[in-house]
């Protein structure tokens, strides 16, 4: 009996194999594909390999080439920092780079830092009012001030890449406690204010170790290119993890940014002796990479099988797949097409997306609630009302549900 | 004479400086003489400090050995933007930590714009017997359980305002530790918090306390629930709702109501977050005795404030969302004849199409209006140099005038020319304008006209502004009485920094911040003013990895006879005076 490969690894082999089709579906995965090889093509390869390979935490320098820059191709890498080459730091170039290169409509005042300048409490109570009042009822939903912290800066990170996906989700708009292990008290890092991981381990390591680590560079050039984040690329004794929303700990890196800022709850910078139980890796291949391994973390099952033998030889790989029609059923899986949804949500308005993030979780607890866990229910219900729902929402939604 | 000194006891002195509470006072008197100097400070109670960092716990504590209220300043104003980053300072730790060793009898601290850690509040609560009031104005760092210290130790504590802080909510029971012989509570806002508390704990300490003259709520607090509390303190002079919201259910709207009538004495009303119209004339029947009303959280239309706004003709002050419209405001200015503060905020600041038909000419008929009007904060789309000419003529008597025209750069929608010469009128005839905040597209003219005219300024913010250096030149020149300086995205750079170095050192700080001041600049700055903190802040790294000339990223100037601190995060470098070592942390 011919082993089957069971579960066709859903992650840089969907899109890579839909690159020579120029389908609807795939064209979204292509233009990821290719605008990913463009960036790298423009920038040295030095720094997308170091950038690529900071990404993929377990990984060291055992990898190709080409499995590093096909491997985050899928959804969450969108765009990111290198594909706006004038994105500056200070707010007012970013509204006017990100204007421009996103094409988007979305009125320029929102991308500003800390303009209009309103508090953030204001601001919050102001996101929340997002029925116009012009109803009959004028029932308005007021803020939580506790959450409003960087309202300003979320829009300032919207071009970024960010997904709807990564700022929705966090509930205290950006920041995240951080923890090293040794130390009690720990800190509290914006991840809204990163686009990479890079950025992030970089800020991590001028928290907690010495700041005098930034300067034993040889030469001046930006760090963020060149150096590689001893925090991300294994050389330090510590290894930077999450804790994402089922309460398991992750290896950083593994995931695409976007998918990283959806699920993390909470970053500890943990030793690496203690952090050896993370790691698993499973062997992948696709028709446009080579064969490479890749860590559990960052792989997901798929319904679709092929039909082949142990170990196959490429040609036999491809001409399976062929048989097997992955490419169609691929596109016709719903994460084929939430990429697709995920491209329309990118070129949403922050404040729209904040509003959808709203919306989404009271349709959540109105309509799943009857298959949700108990204790889901009550930490949704717990979450709008930080949030600010009134409490008529709250009880008609408590209703729906019990 | 020298007899006559001598023979003039101290204790008279004491007794006649204690009649003079003003500081500026208090520090003229120190300087009459050495003697006047030394029993001024033994005798000083109240200081303030403006900038944390402009001077150390231990010289405060060695020149005023007897304080008994300090209030105290961190972060630059601009912190409330976010533009000033996380865990840039104004820590709190070192003030508390010294003041419990030197001054065991202090009442009062009230801190703005301050990290405050619950370790400080315990001590707070632990070492000051005689504590009275703790007032955290947009504080954070600090979280629920130290509001519990507080609550449980301090016997004799009056005034607990956390106005706008950023508070660790970890529960409401904190409300629980004041214990049941505690009732000296006179003022208490918690509007910030945003976790339910027992509503029994609240009821119970409202009732025990006969002094409560202010109670400031929290949005968990239902509409159901204020009338209970209000019986219990008929003596309010200000109120803070909760929630304000609830299906219309006439029992309760009439229990509101019957409550709120009998409240006599209150003068301010705040909260009224998600407030609903029709609970609105509740408050009717107080509304003649009004002095204060803050609807700035409340999404109601302008037919409903004009009809609220009709019963209180003598109203002070208004906070309001941009919903009342140039209807309501012209209406406003009809009733409400002793208006001295006006605040519109926008209800909807993200679009760049007006959701509300509120322009420059609300301003106009508020000005134009209410006689007393002298604080305004306005925020709008469009505006006029000839609206601006008329509000100027209107009401010379501005002492704070801002407005925010909400697109950066709008220029005059009747000319479309810059927004100088209404900016100018106003500076011109308002001859005692202390604080200004300009928006809209400006040339450096416009800066000439504030550098002319506005010799009574002491605040002033701009973003962007200007055209070159000239306009920043002009205001360090002619603003002789500028205290405060902030600016953004204004392409100002170093020629009228470095000329006007010596004027750094007559003003509390100057914040500058994505414009065009470089690093060889601020270097040269901190090393020629060794009594200004040149403090370069930049999240891209050590400045001196780029070239001397590129512009810094945020730049923060302040007087110290401190010196430099030593509490940096690792994104702040203060230049010092020997130019090739940068101080880190």
């Amino acid at each position: 009996m011919k082993p089957t490969l069971k579960g066709l690894l859903g992650s840089s082999s969907g899109s890579g194999s839909s690159s020579n089709e120029s389908s609807p579906a795939s064209k979204v995965e292509e233009d990821y594909v290719v605008s990913k090889n463009m960036s790298s093509e423009a920038t040295s390869y030095g720094a997308e390999a170091e950038l690529e390979l900071g990404l993929g935490l377990s990984l060291g320098g055992r990898t190709g080439p080409d499995a590093a820059k096909s491997r985050v191709t899928t959804c969450g890498r969108i765009l990111t920092a290198k594909d706006f080459p004038s994105r500056a730091v200070s707010g007012t170039k970013r509204a006017a780079d990100s204007v421009s290169q996103e094409g988007a409509s979305s009125p320029p005042v929102s991308q500003v830092v800390g303009w209009p300048p309103i508090r953030a409490s204001r601001m919050y109570s102001l996101v929340n009012q997002a029925k116009t009042p012009r109803s009959e009822e004028e029932k308005v939903v007021a803020g939580d001030k506790e959450n409003s912290k960087d309202f300003a800066l979320n829009k300032k990170t919207n071009n970024g890449g960010n997904t709807n996906v990564g700022v929705k989700e966090l509930g205290n708009l950006g920041f995240v406690k951080v923890n090293i292990d040794g130390i009690a008290i720990g800190r509290k890092v914006d991840l809204n204010a990163h686009t990479c991981y890079e950025t992030l381990a970089q800020t991590l390591e001028d928290m907690f170790f010495r700041p005098g680590m930034t300067l034993n560079l040889n030469g001046g050039e930006k760090e963020q290119v060149t150096k590689p984040s001893k925090l991300l690329d294994g050389s330090s004794e510590f290894v930077l993890t999450y804790e994402d929303k089922d309460g398991d700990w992750m290896l950083v890196g593994d995931v695409p940014w976007g998918m990283f800022l959806s699920s993390v709850k909470r970053l500890r910078i943990m030793r690496t002796s203690e952090a050896n139980g993370l790691d698993q890796e499973a062997l992948v291949d696709a028709p446009d990479t080579v064969r490479s391994q890749m860590n559990f973390k960052r792989l997901s099952l798929t319904d679709i099988t092929i039909d082949i033998k142990r170990v196959p030889k490429k040609k036999e790989l491809l001409a399976a797949m062929e048989a097997a029609d992955v490419k169609k059923k691929w596109e016709n899986s719903s994460w084929g097409r939430k990429l697709i949804v995920q491209k329309r949500r990118a070129s949403l308005n922050d404040f729209d997306r904040f509003k959808l993030m709203l919306a989404k979780i009271k349709v959540c607890i109105g309509t799943i609630s009857f298959c949700m866990p108990f204790t889901m229910l009550t930490k949704g219900l717990v979450y709008l009302k930080k949030v600010g729902l009134t409490r008529q929402e709250l009880a008609k939604l408590k209703k729906q549900s019990a | 004479m020298l007899r006559m000194a001598s023979s003039f006891p101290e204790e008279v002195l004491e007794h006649v400086f204690s009649f003079i509470q003003s500081d500026a006072d208090r520090n003229s008197i120190s300087m009459v003489c050495k003697s006047w100097y030394e029993i001024e400070r033994w005798c000083r109670r109240r200081i303030f400090v403006g900038n944390c960092y402009a001077v150390s716990p231990r010289m405060v504590i060695r020149r005023f050995p007897d304080v008994r209220s300090i209030e105290l300043k961190g972060k630059p104003h601009f912190a409330d933007f976010n533009l000033v980053p996380e865990g840039w300072g104004g820590y709190v730790d070192p003030w508390i930590s010294a003041m419990a060793m030197a001054y065991p009898w202090l009442e009062e601290i009230r801190l703005k714009r301050m990290v405050v850690t619950d370790e400080s509040l315990e001590l707070i609560a632990k070492s000051f017997k005689n504590f009275k009031a703790l007032v955290l104005s947009s504080c954070e760092g600090f979280s629920t359980d130290g509001l519990a210290a507080i609550a449980a130790n301090c016997r004799n504590l009056r005034e607990l305002d956390l106005r706008e802080s950023d508070v660790d909510d970890l529960s409401g029971h904190w409300l629980s530790h004041f214990p049941d012989t505690y009732t000296s509570l006179v003022s208490l806002d918690i509007s910030c918090l945003g976790s339910e508390m027992s509503f029994t704990a609240l009821e119970r300490l409202v009732g025990r306390c006969p002094n409560l003259r202010s109670l400031r709520l929290n949005r968990t607090v239902p509409i159901e629930k204020l009338a209970n509390l209000l019986r219990q303190a008929p003596q309010l002079v200000e109120l803070g709702t909760g929630a304000y919201s609830a299906e219309l259910r006439p029992e309760v709207f009439s229990n509101l109501a019957g409550a709120l009538s009998g409240c006599k004495e209150l003068k301010s009303l705040s909260g009224f977050w998600e407030a609903v119209p029709a609970y609105l004339p509740a408050v009717y029947s107080i509304c003649p005795g009004l002095t204060s009303l803050n609807l700035s959280y409340a999404a109601i239309q302008s037919p409903h404030l004009i009809k609220l706004l009709s019963h209180c003709p003598k109203l002070q002050r208004l906070w309001v969302l941009d919903y009342i419209e140039d209807v309501g405001l012209e209406a406003l200015a009809a009733s409400c004849k002793d208006l001295r503060e006006l605040r519109v905020f926008p209800s909807d600041p993200f679009v760049a199409e007006p959701n509300v038909s509120l322009t420059e000419q609300g301003l106009v008929s508020v000005s134009g209006g209410c006689p007393k009007l002298h604080s305004v904060l306005y925020f709008c789309r469009q505006m006029s140099n000839a609206a601006l000419t008329t509000i100027a003529r209107n009401r010379p008597n501005f002492t704070c005038f801002r407005l925010c025209i909400i697109e950066p750069r709008t220029p005059d929608y009747l000319t479309l020319g810059p927004l100088d010469a209404g900016f100018g009128a106003i500076v011109e005839h308002c001859k005692d304008l202390r604080r200004l905040s300009v928006s809209g597209l400006l040339t450096d003219r416009a800066f000439e006209y504030i550098g002319t005219y506005a010799k009574k300024l002491e605040m002033l913010s701009l973003a962007f502004a200007g055209d070159s250096d000239l306009g920043l030149h002009h205001v360090l020149s002619g603003c002789e009485n500028l205290r405060k300086l902030e600016i953004r995205d204004c392409p100002f750079g170093d020629k009228a920094l470095l000329a006007n170095a010596a004027k750094l050192e007559t003003m509390r700080s100057l914040w500058m911040s994505s414009c065009m001041v470089s690093y060889g600049a601020c270097k040269l700055l901190g090393q020629k003013m060794p009594r200004l903190n040149v403090e370069v802040i930049d999240e891209r790294g050590p400045p001196d990895t780029r070239p001397e000339s590129c512009p810094v990223e945020k730049l923060y100037i302040y007087r110290s006879v401190a010196g430099p601190r030593f509490d940096m995060p690792g994104f702040v470098w203060t230049m010092d005076e020997d130019s090739s070592a940068l101080r880190l942390s």
